[in-house]
């Protein structure tokens, strides 16, 4: 079946409306998904949802810790408590 | 049978980010964060035996390190705090009311703070919840920012796995704080 220039499907508009939320969505696909906006409730429904999560995400100034930090945290825990077992 | 039972070799990957984000709200400071996270770490694998099983893992964390952050603040004691009072105003036409202005100020910061702790312990909450590769994947990409294509790498996912990961995720976490925050 020959794919639409400018009709997507819901599953896409959602795809699209996630990569958007990171700033990773084009132009071309901004409008795709736009148009799908227009007339799909779904699509209306979870961008509102969607754009709520990035908005709380963002205010949240929330932290963890990254990759490398959470491994050495690991490593030097697992150590103390292999100390901790052998005494 | 106490209600709830200790189990550390899980303790870093269950609690590391909630501990951390608790303390940095805090204290402010990274690095600092880090290391009370560990040492309450420590300190909960000494103490141990006066678990006594009433409170869950977490909230037994938790008050190890609120211990620790009260050490931490007695031990940097009021040089910080000294300075902070001093409020510097250019002139004298300042003077009138900023007292009450300076207390106002002061209850803003305070009130939109505590609900950022909220904010943060609810995300963090429904982080938990999620299986553990899409919290893994949610928080490098929604929390630490990593681009696209260095999580796939570091992971060895397609970015479609990404987006299929992330679109779950997304669902679940907004859910999730549609109960508990919004």
């Amino acid at each position: 079946m020959k794919k639409s220039i400018l009709f997507i499907s819901c599953d896409e508009a959602l795809e699209i409306c996630d990569r958007s939320q990171y700033g990773e969505a084009s132009f071309w696909e901004k409008l795709k998904f736009n148009f799908r906006f227009c007339w799909c409730k779904m699509t209306r429904s979870y961008s509102k949802q969607n754009k709520k999560l990035t908005k709380v995400m963002k205010e949240s100034n929330i932290e963890c810790l990254k990759e490398k930090e959470r491994q050495d945290l690991h490593q030097n825990f697992d150590a103390f408590l292999r100390n901790q077992e052998q005494q | 049978m106490p209600k709830h039972q200790l189990d550390p070799t899980k303790w870093v990957a269950l609690y590391s980010d909630y501990l951390f984000n608790y303390t940095i709200a805090r204290v402010n400071d990274r690095e600092t964060a880090k290391d009370l996270v560990q040492e309450a770490f420590f300190s909960a694998l000494k103490s141990m035996k006066n678990f006594k099983g009433e409170a869950s893992e977490r909230t037994w964390l938790i008050s190890i390190l609120k211990r620790k952050i009260i050490d931490y603040y007695r031990k940097s004691n009021s040089k910080k705090g000294q300075a902070e009072i001093r409020i510097s105003y250019n002139s004298p036409k300042d003077d009138g009311d900023w007292l009450a202005e300076r207390v106002a100020d002061l209850d803003k910061t305070a009130e939109g703070k505590l609900e950022n702790k909220e904010l943060g312990d609810a995300i963090h909450e429904c982080m938990s919840k999620l299986p553990e590769k899409q919290a893994l994947v949610f928080r490098m990409k929604t929390i630490e920012g990593m681009d696209t294509e260095t999580i796939c790498n570091e992971l060895k996912i397609t970015p479609s796995n990404l987006w299929v990961i992330i679109h779950r995720a997304r669902t679940a976490m907004a859910e999730c704080l549609e109960q508990n925050w919004f």
